[in-house]
């Protein structure tokens, strides 16, 4: 007996969270991640080979991340994706993109990097490869 | 969505239901249809996706649909007779739930507001764009790889360790398109979450229904 009743229980507070969840029919629905790039996939698509590999920074901290990692993995499948945060030092950046093998830096918005940032500067191991201002592909060269 | 899209989802829904009527799996007692199909329509993914990983594993890949029907086909004949299941849809046994099962109006009420609500996901999975994070990081990012390549390939995502049932559909419906696209893949989850909701709900009853035979507070259920 107790058990049915237990049971009755958890079906009857399921049905009640069921049924306050049921505004998620009539949400407005949500962007897709990385949205803001959306303009810039085809160039990227030009630009970067299929068999190459390219490193994306992202420009936040830890929580604070749009999405556009997981959306540019995706779009520009099968290119190896890699990524690292802002904060790491151009040599440190250079380094890994050897072990990595990977010639290609996607910058979707520039202006989301600090000013004095090695992404803005174009250092001269990188030629920059503009689609706008401030959304560029950086390709190593030396 | 376009009418070749549309066709690809009913055509991987026939498919699925096809196999899963072949694996004769049943429900226990008398069953509307509506929870056969379900029960159908699950099983057979599970074993359309059973008979993807196993052509992956051996090399040979599951670009081909007809090849991977005829496999999931042998599975669920093997199933059917593992388990000893004979029922199908063409036996005298089932029947809709409007002819011999009796169901009180009340729960008659709650079957079509579960109908209202499955329909309404529905359409909005097929209106609304692809927006979760893990789509594109790696569930998405997987059935691209596997529908790309026909086999179960190391798509670079931070989980490849996850079981790839899920990519596997993706990519099964995917391959019937003939094209990738993140926002169509996702349509596999209403045929499989309504599918699920549907055997959920009749298993519940099957379980209400039993105590309430059993005497256990049945008069609370208008069982019948």
């Amino acid at each position: 007996m107790w058990r049915m009743r237990f049971g009755l229980g958890v079906l009857a507070l399921w049905a009640v969270v069921s049924l306050a969840r049921l505004t998620r029919l009539f949400e407005a629905p949500e962007a897709p991640p990385g949205q803001e790039a959306a303009p810039l996939l085809s160039f990227l698509r030009t630009e970067i080979p299929p068999d190459a590999g390219y490193l994306f920074v992202l420009p936040g901290e830890f929580g604070a991340d749009t999405g556009l990692g997981p959306r540019l993995r995706y779009e520009l499948y099968p290119r190896t994706y890699d990524d690292v945060r802002a904060t790491q030092d151009e040599g440190t950046v250079r380094a890994l993109m050897r072990s990595e093998q990977l010639r290609y830096v996607v910058v979707a918005d520039a202006s989301q990097y600090p000013a004095g940032h090695w992404l803005r500067n174009a250092p001269a191991w990188l030629r920059r490869v503009d689609f706008g201002a401030n959304q560029y592909v950086l390709e190593v060269v030396s | 969505m376009e009418l070749v899209g549309l066709g690809a989802w009913a055509l991987v829904a026939a498919e699925w239901l096809a196999v899963g009527c072949l694996s004769g799996l049943s429900w226990p007692d008398d069953a509307f249809w509506a929870a056969r199909w379900a029960l159908w329509l699950l099983s057979g993914a599970f074993l359309t996706g059973l008979a993807q990983l196993l052509l992956a594993v051996v090399g040979i890949g599951f670009s081909s649909v007809p090849l991977v029907l005829v496999v999931g086909a042998i599975i669920a004949l093997a199933t059917r007779l593992l388990t000893g299941s004979h029922h199908t849809s063409m036996s005298s046994h089932h029947t809709s739930m409007s002819e011999q099962l009796e169901v009180a109006p009340r729960e008659r009420i709650t079957w079509l507001g579960l109908a209202a609500v499955l329909m309404a996901a529905t359409v909005r999975s097929f209106v609304v764009p692809e927006a979760g994070w893990d789509a594109f990081s790696h569930w998405g990012l997987k059935a691209q790889a596997f529908a790309l390549t026909g086999q179960i390939v190391d798509a670079k995502t931070v989980h490849e360790y996850y079981p790839p049932l899920v990519p596997l559909l993706e990519a099964w419906l995917s391959l019937h398109r003939g094209e990738v696209s993140i926002d169509f893949m996702k349509l596999v989850w209403p045929l499989v979450g309504g599918a699920f909701a549907i055997c959920l709900a009749w298993h519940v009853r099957v379980a209400i229904g039993k105590h309430a035979v059993n005497g256990d507070d049945g008069e609370a259920f208008d069982a019948e």
